[in-house]
Parts: C-alpha cells; sequence; structure tokens
C-alpha cells in the first residue's frame, strides 16, 4: 500500500543534541494526523523535514511512494505538501491577496491561467473568511486573521498534504470551532491533512490517530482516547507522580 | 485606476516629454549636461532598486557593472567598434560577470552580502587599474574625441525612461512578486515554492543591464574615464542615497530620490566642493532617523503617488 506521506527512519541532530530519532510515520491519504508532545518534542523540527526547509541526518520521507532525499523547498511544495507556521510568517508588506497569489502562482506545478488568478485567490481568501480584507498589508490583520491567511497561502498551492503547527493556539473557543470545521472542509476536498497542536480538544475532536513525540522520539501511537490514557504520554506532559496517585485515569 | 482621473497626469508626462526634447533649443549645453547626470545617476537608483529594494539584498557593489560598462565600452570604441556594437558587448560583460558572482555572494545575508559587494568594487577597480596595456591604468582611458553631449543626452533620457517603465511593470509581474516574497521572509517563499536561488542571480542580472548600459553612454559622453570616476565612492553610493532618500522598493522612489538630490547639490556645488560624501552620510542618519520609508512613504508624498496610480506595486494581477 503507497501511502500519501511516510517518514522512514526519520533521525536530525543538531550538533550534539539528537532532535528526532527513528520516526516512522504512514500517513493514509485523507486521514488528519494529530501529532503532539511537549514542547521541544520536535515536532516542528519533523515538519521542517517533510515540507524541505531542512535535509534528515538519517532516514528518508517518502510522498506517494516517491523519495523526497535531496529535494529542495520549492520543489517538494510543488508535488504537493504545503505548510504553516507555529508563530506565523506571512510576507508582511504585501497584502493578504499578494499572499495567497505568491503560494497560488509558484505553489503550484500547473498554475492556472494569468487571468483567473486574482479570482481563484479570492476564492480561497473567502473560504477562509478573508473576503473583505484581501487589501490589507498581511501585517496589519489580527491574529486569527493571520492564522487563516497562513492556511490560505498553503491551500493556494493545491497540496495534497497540508502540515499545520498549531493553528489553534491563541484563538478563543469560538473562534477554535470555526477553525475546526474549516479543516473538516479541507479534509473533504482530500486533502490529507497533518496537524500538530497542543489543544486536546481540536486534536480530539478531527483527528482518528495520533502519534505522541517526546525529546525527538515516538513514544504512543494510536486513537486519541487510547494515547491520552497512555501513561508513557502522562508521564511525558505531567512528570512522574510522587505519590501513589492513579495514573491512566483520563477525568 | 480611472482613466478620467489620470488625464492630467498624462499631460503633464507629455509636457515634460516634450521640454526635454526641445531641450537643446531651450537651455544651454550646461543644462543639458545636468539632465545627463541625472539620467545616469537616476538610471543607477533604479536598476539599484531591483535588487536593493524589490528583493531586498542591498547591492552596494552596483556601481561595478557601472563601471565595467564604462570600461568596455572605452576599450571597444578605442579599437573601432561601432557604439551599438560597443554598448550591446559591455552589456553583455556585465551581465556574465553578474550572473558568475552571484553564486558566492548571495550565500551571504544582510550585512555581509551588502560589505562583500562594497568590496567587489575595489577589488574591481584595482584588477582594472593592474591592466595597464588594456585599461590606460590608474590614467585613465580616453575614447576617441568628438562633441557627443547631443546625441548622448538623447540616448540617456531613452534609458533612464525605459529604465523607468521597466521598472513599473516588473513591479506589477509575477517575477516582481517572487522578489518582494524573497525580501519578505526568504525562507518561507521558497516554502511556497518561489525559486530563490535561480531568481537571485536573474535579479542581480537584469539590474547590471541598465548600469552597464549607462556606463558605455557615459564614457561616450565624456571620452575620458578613470578607475576613480567609475569605480570611486561618489558614484557608488549617490544611487544609493537616491534610492533609499526616495523610497526603495518603489518605482517612482528613486525618481523622487534623484530629483531631490540633484536640485541639492545644485545648491550646494558652488559652494562647498566636498561637501557631497557629507552630506550623504547625515542624509542617511536622518533617513534612518524620520524617514525610513523614505519620500514617497511621507504623509505628504504618498496621497500624491497614489492618485497618480503609482503607489500600487502589484495591480498586474488585477487587470481582469
Amino acid at each position: 500500500m503507497t501511502y500519501a506521506l511516510e517518514c522512514k527512519k526519520i533521525n536530525k541532530t543538531f550538533g550534539g543534541l539528537n532532535a528526532l530519532t527513528d520516526i516512522n510515520l504512514q500517513v493514509t491519504e485523507g486521514e488528519i494526523l494529530g501529532i503532539i508532545g511537549p514542547n521541544g518534542a520536535g515536532k516542528t523540527t519533523l515538519f521542517n523535514i517533510i515540507s524541505g526547509a531542512l535535509p534528515p541526518t538519517k532516514g528518508e520521507v517518502f510522498f506517494k511512494g516517491r523519495g523526497l532525499s535531496g529535494m529542495g523547498a520549492p520543489k517538494i511544495c510543488r508535488l504537493g505538501i504545503a505548510r504553516t507556521y507555529q508563530l506565523v510568517r506571512p510576507f508582511h508588506s504585501l497584502t493578504a491577496l499578494e499572499n495567497v497569489l505568491v503560494g497560488l502562482c509558484f505553489g503550484r506545478s500547473d498554475p492556472p491561467p494569468r487571468e483567473a488568478r486574482v479570482a481563484e485567490a479570492m476564492g480561497i481568501l473567502e473560504f477562509m473568511g478573508l473576503g473583505g480584507r484581501e487589501n490589507k498589508a498581511s501585517e496589519s490583520l489580527t491574529l486569527v486573521e493571520k492564522k487563516h491567511l497562513e492556511i490560505a497561502r498553503a491551500l493556494a498551492t493545491t497540496p495534497d498534504i497540508l502540515l499545520l503547527d498549531e493553528v489553534v493556539s491563541g484563538l478563543t473557543p469560538t473562534e477554535m470551532t470555526r477553525t475546526i470545521d474549516t479543516i473538516r472542509q479541507i479534509q473533504t476536498r482530500g486533502v490529507t491533512v497533518i496537524m500538530i497542536e497542543h489543544v486536546l480538544r481540536v486534536v480530539m475532536e478531527l483527528c482518528k490517530r495520533i502519534v505522541v513525540l517526546n525529546y525527538g522520539v515516538q513514544i504512543a501511537e494510536g486513537s486519541p482516547r487510547d494515547v491520552v490514557s497512555d501513561p508513557k504520554v502522562i508521564v511525558a506532559y505531567l512528570g512522574k507522580p510522587e505519590s501513589d496517585d492513579k495514573i491512566g485515569q483520563v477525568t | 485606476m480611472n482613466w478620467i482621473q489620470k488625464k492630467p497626469f498624462y499631460f503633464i508626462v507629455i509636457l515634460l516629454l516634450g521640454v526635454l526634447a526641445a531641450l537643446p533649443w531651450l537651455a544651454v549645453s550646461y543644462t543639458l549636461t545636468l539632465v545627463f547626470f541625472l539620467s545616469v545617476y537616476l538610471t543607477l537608483a533604479l536598476s539599484y532598486d531591483i535588487v536593493g529594494g524589490y528583493l531586498g539584498y542591498m547591492n552596494l557593489g552596483h556601481s561595478t557593472s557601472f563601471g565595467l560598462g564604462a570600461y568596455t565600452t572605452a576599450i571597444l570604441l578605442n579599437h573601432g567598434f561601432s557604439l551599438i556594437l560597443a554598448l550591446g558587448l559591455a552589456i553583455l560583460l556585465a551581465a556574465a560577470f553578474a550572473a558568475i558572482v552571484s553564486y558566492p555572494l548571495f550565500r551571504l545575508r544582510g550585512a555581509y552580502f551588502a560589505l562583500a559587494t562594497f568590496g567587489l568594487i575595489s577589488l574591481i577597480e584595482v584588477v582594472v587599474t593592474n591592466l595597464r596595456d588594456l585599461t590606460g591604468g590608474s590614467g585613465g582611458i580616453s575614447t576617441p574625441p568628438g562633441n557627443n553631449l547631443l546625441p548622448a543626452y538623447y540616448l540617456a533620457i531613452v534609458v533612464v525612461l525605459g529604465t523607468m517603465v521597466f521598472s513599473y511593470y516588473l513591479a506589477r509581474s509575477q517575477f516582481g512578486l517572487a522578489l518582494f516574497s524573497i525580501r519578505e521572509d526568504e525562507e518561507v517563499s521558497r516554502s511556497f515554492g518561489v525559486p530563490t536561488s535561480l531568481y537571485k542571480c536573474l535579479a542581480l542580472v537584469i539590474s547590471s543591464v541598465p548600469a552597464s548600459l549607462v556606463g558605455g553612454v557615459y564614457v561616450w559622453n565624456m571620452t575620458y574615464i578613470s578607475p576613480h570616476s567609475v569605480f570611486g565612492l561618489e558614484i557608488a553610493l549617490s544611487p544609493i542615497v537616491m534610492a533609499m532618500l526616495g523610497g526603495t522598493g518603489t518605482m517612482v522612489g528613486p525618481v523622487f530620490g534623484a530629483i531631490f538630490i540633484t536640485l541639492v547639490q545644485e545648491f550646494l556645488w558652488t559652494k562647498v566642493p566636498y561637501f557631497h560624501l557629507t552630506m550623504y552620510g547625515t542624509v542617511l542618519v536622518l533617513l534612518g532617523l524620520f524617514m525610513p520609508g523614505g519620500l514617497v512613504r511621507t504623509q505628504w508624498v504618498r496621497p500624491l503617488v497614489q492618485r497618480l496610480g503609482l503607489g500600487e506595486e502589484i495591480e498586474y494581477f488585477k487587470k481582469s
């Protein structure tokens, strides 16, 4: 079976630091996979490797069966992998429309004809709720608008795989609900989603499967309920209990 | 942009072009020379801005293209080449040099890139000075004498207008959008498919073309250049100060800056001869403190620019 994305024995070291050790992931087409773990676990580093921003020290990423080693980020984007950034990184002095246009013109292997581009970019902006804001400089947008712009820009590249890095952090509960709906709609359009998230509510609602990283190592994998009650996961997030408080109890 | 609103703008432009075309009959040769120099500096400022403003890499070594263009043209003219051929080959040489040198240079960022490109000027100046048999060394090189002021004036006007038009359309093109995205965030730009290494090299090569061309026109008019006159601090820094004063990243910015500084120099020139470099330094400091975006982004000038339809950088895509 060819997975949409497969990571085979991904290792990444920075000098003496093992950021990732033997990561093996298989992502089926059309699923929403969650990646959770404490801060510093290596989740964003994994995204950097998948998207081609960083090369792995060992191991290889396979996209629809095709090895990505040696390919630069531009080519990987055009193949169909797009990402957002945890700390939003829009093209600051460009407008929201221009941000999306960058993805639309350069991130696709077959960009639409010139006359159709603005209309299509507007469609994506409207889908993400940025309808009237297209001519605002992206640095002047609110945080939630910037986060939606991140997603819009990534969607503009018509990705097969969308890497979402903590898209709901800093959002109010209402905004979160809206974003959850939007991600579901993205999934129905045939996009495979891999999301790094800290907000468990979002992960539980959207992901059928979760992978847990801690200190660069995969410590658990499975359905949300299983993972959240896994003692290893609880210890990773909360530390070892000092008394004999029962671990394994999810309230 | 409303066509009706643009009518007065077009009228002014045509009037201006008319005045420029008729200037040899309206003014003395000093004025012609002044406009000639303004055109040369403005061309350099505009072409600098493609890498310095659009791409966001401060190419302090931009005058290298100018000097290479000037010297190549001078040498070829002395060997009997026609002006057109000499200019054409000068452009090719400067462009090839830019292409080659872009590989090591663009591995650097920010201040390191600026310093390395600045060092390039001195490097080329030393090379040129030492190739005495070819270039006449530190004594400079003369081209076949003749009063070329009139045709050189028109040629310079054509070059600067062409560069303005090119710069305008570049900012509104897909390639221009890519350059802006590299300036804003190069790593993110790559992750959205922009072939950054290729485009950076292209930008440098493109910016070398007007610079080398105007260098050739310059030497044809002056009939003499020395390493100092084409590789010195004055010619290296003035276009950059002009672009920054007017506002980098736009087509009109360098225009404002060049006109402003040329006018100021005209008043200071006869009074304090060596004041120029001091003035540039002062301008840069004041600019950083009070007007970081340059003249065109101030609240006084910006509305005017936008009313003329010259403000929005990316209009290309709205033509549907």
